[in-house]
């Protein structure tokens, strides 16, 4: 049966999401002296914020703890490309995980990937979406460096999947696949824009210093105010949803004005944010992928409810005994029951 | 420097001048749009009549295209062995192994930060913070890396926050300009507007190449310093005057553009 990974970015997370059904969890370390020295958007995490990451390193160490007890993994994301100014942070960050019992690092860098190579025998690596593993030749190129698991790009098709599956033999790495949230229209990995500039510019100083405090009221607000404040955030801050307008146009009309509309579904963060690939879970599956993960290392994510939804619709599959088709039928009723909201074609993952 | 021309389409073979030293031509963006052995075939025979070096550009391949990359390097290997290849997929440097061409780091896995959105804090970071924001991602395990697998060459895009080059080594480094490319997708927005609304973003099967024969749209938001250009599946942006912040003899080839190329 395929394994849940779920985010976490803070400690009191861990047990409800651990009841909820999580096989893994993966999280990332923003620490003070990080965010003061290199600030907040050199992160050493694709997360460029205080409030998806754990604090510091014994955080982290209370979070294996309480995974180990459980039987449940933890995973550490060193998931961006690194610069010579950050790669000592890098190599400390990779020392204590290690010290802690981390059971892997999730990483893109060759750099990390390299420093990796010293600590096999105690740290699994795992290479993250941004390393775009498109066909089976990554694959190799990945296996031969130590790779135990492989996270594919969300631009792959379900055919796609099982061609790579197929064409890379038996036995390790493993696959994921993304199953949930944020479904980035660019790929991850050759996308140029850059996060967390907004936070720096207008709110860095305040969500330092208040992340943990905003981090614990955000349960108590309502559900429709938590999703406008994610909505509005991600408009001002993800570049890849700005609303952008066309300034001007030369020459042919590769975009007429009667299909124009669905050039916006290209900025729109809607479908963005809600994204989920239930329905293709068993086809995931069939083809050999191991793991799903929940994307959103964002505090304000009923991550628990994300977990426990995922966790419905594998229970529907254990069943055994439902078609296809009435699979899709109850996944889309779970959606709309965990999430309060219509499942969207827009909003699939694997269409 | 030395001066270079990238084209991804024969018919602007006519921007060939003779100050270039070497043709640069394929596609790092999208599939649909590399050459077939034929094209190629006609490419290598017009840069064998102008006596002039060869560099072919790959991009990321899906499973389906790894044969058609395979076609092409078996032709390289006949003809024009002195060859580089453009790597932009760590598979693609796989496949390239067996072959006698040069590889080369593309700019698409040679990680530079470009965003425009730079532009508005670098001046406001701290020196450290904005010194990697002017730095491309080469770490020394990284550079050992590329060393230890034949790779002397990074090609790099000319951000608009400026950029140094530190990295150490026997690396040259190439310039892209006037475009330097922003982000992609296989959810090409040239296809989008062929399917239904609200039907989601789908990986196209097949390309009727739309791109090809339409200019890019030229979109603004306040949020942005300046302009995107998309064309295709890939945003760019135009940067026209060099803007390396320390003259360095690593930096030795210029790559021009003389359209977006896709």
């Amino acid at each position: 049966m395929v394994r849940i990974v779920s985010p976490i970015t803070k400690l009191d997370e861990a047990k409800p999401l651990i009841e909820a059904g999580a096989d893994e969890l993966y999280c990332g370390v923003l620490t003070e002296e990080e965010n003061r020295d290199l600030t907040n958007i050199c992160c050493l995490n694709r997360r460029p914020s205080s409030f998806s990451n754990l604090r510091n390193f014994n955080e982290l160490s209370c979070l294996v703890k309480i995974a180990k007890d459980s039987g449940v993994k933890v995973s550490l994301t060193l998931n961006e490309f690194y610069t010579k100014q950050q790669f000592d942070n890098v190599k400390q960050q990779i020392e204590k995980a290690v010290g802690l019992g981390v059971d892997a690092i999730i990483a893109v860098d060759l750099g990390v990937i390299e420093e990796l190579r010293q600590y096999r025998d105690k740290i699994k690596l795992h290479i993250g979406v941004g390393g775009t593993t498109f066909n089976h030749n990554t694959v190799q190129f990945y296996r031969n460096l130590g790779a135990r698991r492989i996270i594919l790009p969300r631009h792959l098709s379900l055919t796609e999947i099982s061609q790579i599956r197929s064409m890379m033999g038996g036995g390790e790495p493993d696959l994921e696949c993304l199953i949930l949230n944020e479904r980035c229209h660019n790929i991850d990995g050759l996308c140029g824009f850059e996060h967390g500039v907004f936070s720096y510019k207008k709110t860095q100083a305040i969500v330092s210093k208040y992340a943990q405090t905003l981090k614990k009221i955000y349960r108590f607000l309502p559900k429709w105010l938590v999703n406008f404040v994610h909505v509005y955030g991600m408009e001002k801050e993800l570049a890849c949803c700005f609303n952008y307008k066309i300034r001007e146009k030369r020459g042919r009309d590769v975009f007429p004005e009667k299909t124009r509309p669905r050039l916006e579904d290209f900025f729109d963060a809607d479908s963005f944010l809600n994204a989920c690939g239930a329905c293709s879970l068993g086809e995931l599956e069939n083809a050999g992928v191991k793991f799903v993960k929940i994307v959103g290392r964002v505090f304000f994510k009923d991550k628990v409810n994300d977990v426990k939804f995922i966790r419905h619709c594998l229970g529907l599959l254990e069943n055994g005994s439902l078609s296809p088709g009435e699979y899709n039928n109850l996944a889309m009723k779970a959606y709309r029951k965990y999430f309060n909201k219509r499942c969207k074609r827009s909003y699939c993952y694997y269409p | 420097m030395e001066e270079s021309l990238y084209i991804t389409n024969k018919k602007d073979l006519c921007f060939w001048e003779e100050k270039y030293r070497r043709l640069y031509y394929g596609n790092e963006f999208c599939s649909h749009l590399m050459p077939v052995p034929g094209e190629l075939e006609e490419i290598l025979n017009f840069a064998e009549g102008k006596n002039t070096g060869f560099s072919l550009v790959t991009g990321y391949a899906a499973e389906g295209d790894l044969q058609k990359y395979e076609a092409l390097f078996k032709i390289l290997e006949k003809r024009r062995p002195d060859s580089e290849v453009v790597i932009n997929d760590w598979g693609i440097l796989e496949l390239c192994r067996d072959f006698p061409m040069q590889r080369l780091l593309g700019r698409l896995l040679s990680k530079q930060k470009k965003c425009m959105r730079i532009l508005d804090i670098v001046g406001k970071l701290p020196p450290r913070a904005a010194r990697h924001f002017q730095e491309i991602s080469l770490n020394e395990n990284f550079i050992g890396f590329l060393m230890r697998n034949g790779i002397k060459r990074v090609e790099m895009d000319n951000s608009l926050q400026g950029y140094r080059i530190t990295a150490a080594g026997d690396l040259s480094f190439s310039l892209y300009m006037p475009y330097a490319y922003l982000t992609t997708t296989r959810l090409c927005p040239s296809n989008i507007c062929n399917q239904e609304k609200g039907a989601g973003l789908r990986i196209p099967l097949s390309c009727k190449r739309t791109c090809r024969s339409a200019e890019c749209l030229r979109l603004y938001s306040a949020q942005m310093p300046v302009d995107l250009l998309l064309k295709g599946n890939t945003v760019f942006y135009e940067s026209g005057k060099v803007n390396l912040l320390y003259p360095n003899r690593q930096l030795d080839r210029i790559v021009f553009q003389p359209v977006i190329p896709l």
